[in-house]
């Protein structure tokens, strides 16, 4: 049993204060898997409060043989990749970084350059791609876990993380996050 | 490169072949100075990627969402429904519509207050300047007997802002109507912090006004040619305003 179900058997109960520890688990991890797929503050914002919404909703269909997380982090790729489809052509940038206060002016500072390499190289992948990018390298999730999230065979979310990568290394070189020098893969832009 | 060797290049990155498959892939990279350039790129890839912090959730996302869940969870039957009114009710605060959706909304000020036009003397609350990127499409007055105030469209990245400022001694129903197209709901605030039972249909939001308040609706996407926000004001079933917002053509 994972450490969510009793949480969620407590929220069915309408016990007080389960989904807000819920919230405090994921809020953050929804909130970034939706800003690595739209690239935008405020619309991961959005997303993020469409997911909360939507899985307090239909909390009582969960079911408790699935991990907690892959239902959460389902809705909120699903959200994103719907939100994706919905505005596909919105293109906004994300006005700036936001590098946690206890790291050095330098380090936030090349915190915020790879990040926005990052944002960037990501959006030039397909949603497809970017999610299981998104699922594995900022979540750490394992193919079978991404599997169970994105509802597709292990075999496939191999494939389309391997066929991701590709794309994201070249992406990455082609927005100058990487340069291929003397057939070396060098950084640039990030030190 | 063979399809095998691809795949296990890219297992050990992932950390998940076996002592025998991460041998095998050594073997082969003695032979295949290619294979092994390119396990070290994507190994250079992988430890990019590990350096990317997550980014904080926005200021009071949290609050946003804990107020929204409140909004959100049935209340009991007398409590949501609004008294029926003599002359029969035009706007129906039913229990959730069949073939609609539902949805109970309410947030904090802190949220409408990063967003919100000028404050009304009067309304209470915490609206901070607005810190997004907006500009105003059009704004009308409303000077009823027991109806005043502001219908303000504003403009941001992603969709729009409709912001209401309204004040009477009696209660009023108002009726958002954006249509069923590319528009949806986004968000919703009261300014001055209250909780507020909000139902959302398919292209249109519906409210019960009493007092002064301010209120912002955010939508959400583009707005096809010639369209427009329609926004009535309801008292007792009767219509006392009605105001039409148009949306600019190059939108």
């Amino acid at each position: 049993m994972d450490a969510d179900t009793p949480l969620v058997a407590d929220c069915r109960r309408g016990v007080s204060g389960a989904f807000e520890t819920l919230l405090d688990r994921y809020e953050q991890p929804v909130f970034n898997v939706a800003l690595r797929m739209v690239n935008n503050m405020e619309d991961a914002r959005d997303i993020t409060q469409s997911v909360f919404l939507k899985a307090f909703e239909h909390l009582n269909s969960y079911d408790s043989r699935f991990r907690f997380y892959s239902w959460i982090y389902r809705i909120a790729v699903n959200e994103s990749l719907n939100f994706i489809k919905k505005y596909q052509g919105h293109d906004e940038s994300l006005g700036g970084d936001h590098p946690s206060p206890e790291r050095s002016p330098e380090d936030a500072a090349s915190q915020a350059d790879l990040g926005q390499l990052i944002r960037e190289g990501l959006m030039a992948l397909k949603s497809e791609h970017r999610a299981v990018i998104v699922l594995k390298h900022f979540r750490g999730f394992s193919y079978r876990e991404i599997g169970t999230i994105l509802d597709l065979p292990e075999k496939t979310v191999k494939s389309r993380l391997f066929s991701a990568r590709k794309f994201l290394r070249q992406a990455l070189c082609a927005n100058g996050a990487f340069e291929l020098t003397d057939g070396k893969w060098l950084k640039t832009s990030l030190s | 490169m063979a399809e095998d060797q691809f795949e296990l290049i890219h297992q050990e990155i992932d950390g998940v072949n076996s002592e025998v498959e991460s041998a095998r892939l050594r073997e082969y990279f003695k032979k295949h100075p290619d294979a092994e350039q390119f396990h070290a790129d994507l190994s250079q890839l992988n430890a990019v990627l590990a350096q990317v912090e997550d980014v904080p959730s926005p200021e009071g996302l949290r609050q946003d969402l804990l107020a929204a869940l409140t909004a959100q969870r049935p209340p009991r039957t007398d409590e949501f429904r609004q008294p029926v009114r003599p002359g029969g009710l035009v706007l129906r605060y039913g229990y959730f519509l069949a073939a609609g959706l539902v949805l109970g909304v309410a947030v904090h000020a802190w949220w409408a207050g990063r967003e919100s036009g000028p404050q009304l003397p009067g309304v209470s609350g915490t609206m901070a300047p607005s810190a997004a990127t907006s500009h105003v499409l059009e704004q009308v007055q409303i000077a009823q007997e027991s109806l005043h105030g502001s219908v303000q469209l504003r403009r941001r990245q992603s969709g729009y802002l409709l912001d209401l400022q309204l004040a009477s001694p009696r209660q009023v129903d108002v009726v958002v109507a954006y249509g069923a197209g590319s528009l949806g709901l986004a968000g919703f605030a009261q300014t001055d912090g209250g909780l507020l039972a909000l139902v959302a249909h398919e292209g249109r939001v519906e409210w019960t006004h009493e007092g002064v308040h301010g209120y912002t609706l955010r939508l959400h996407g583009q707005a096809g040619d010639g369209a427009s926000i329609t926004v009535g004001f309801h008292e007792q079933g009767r219509r006392i305003a009605e105001k039409v917002l148009h949306l600019p053509a190059d939108s």
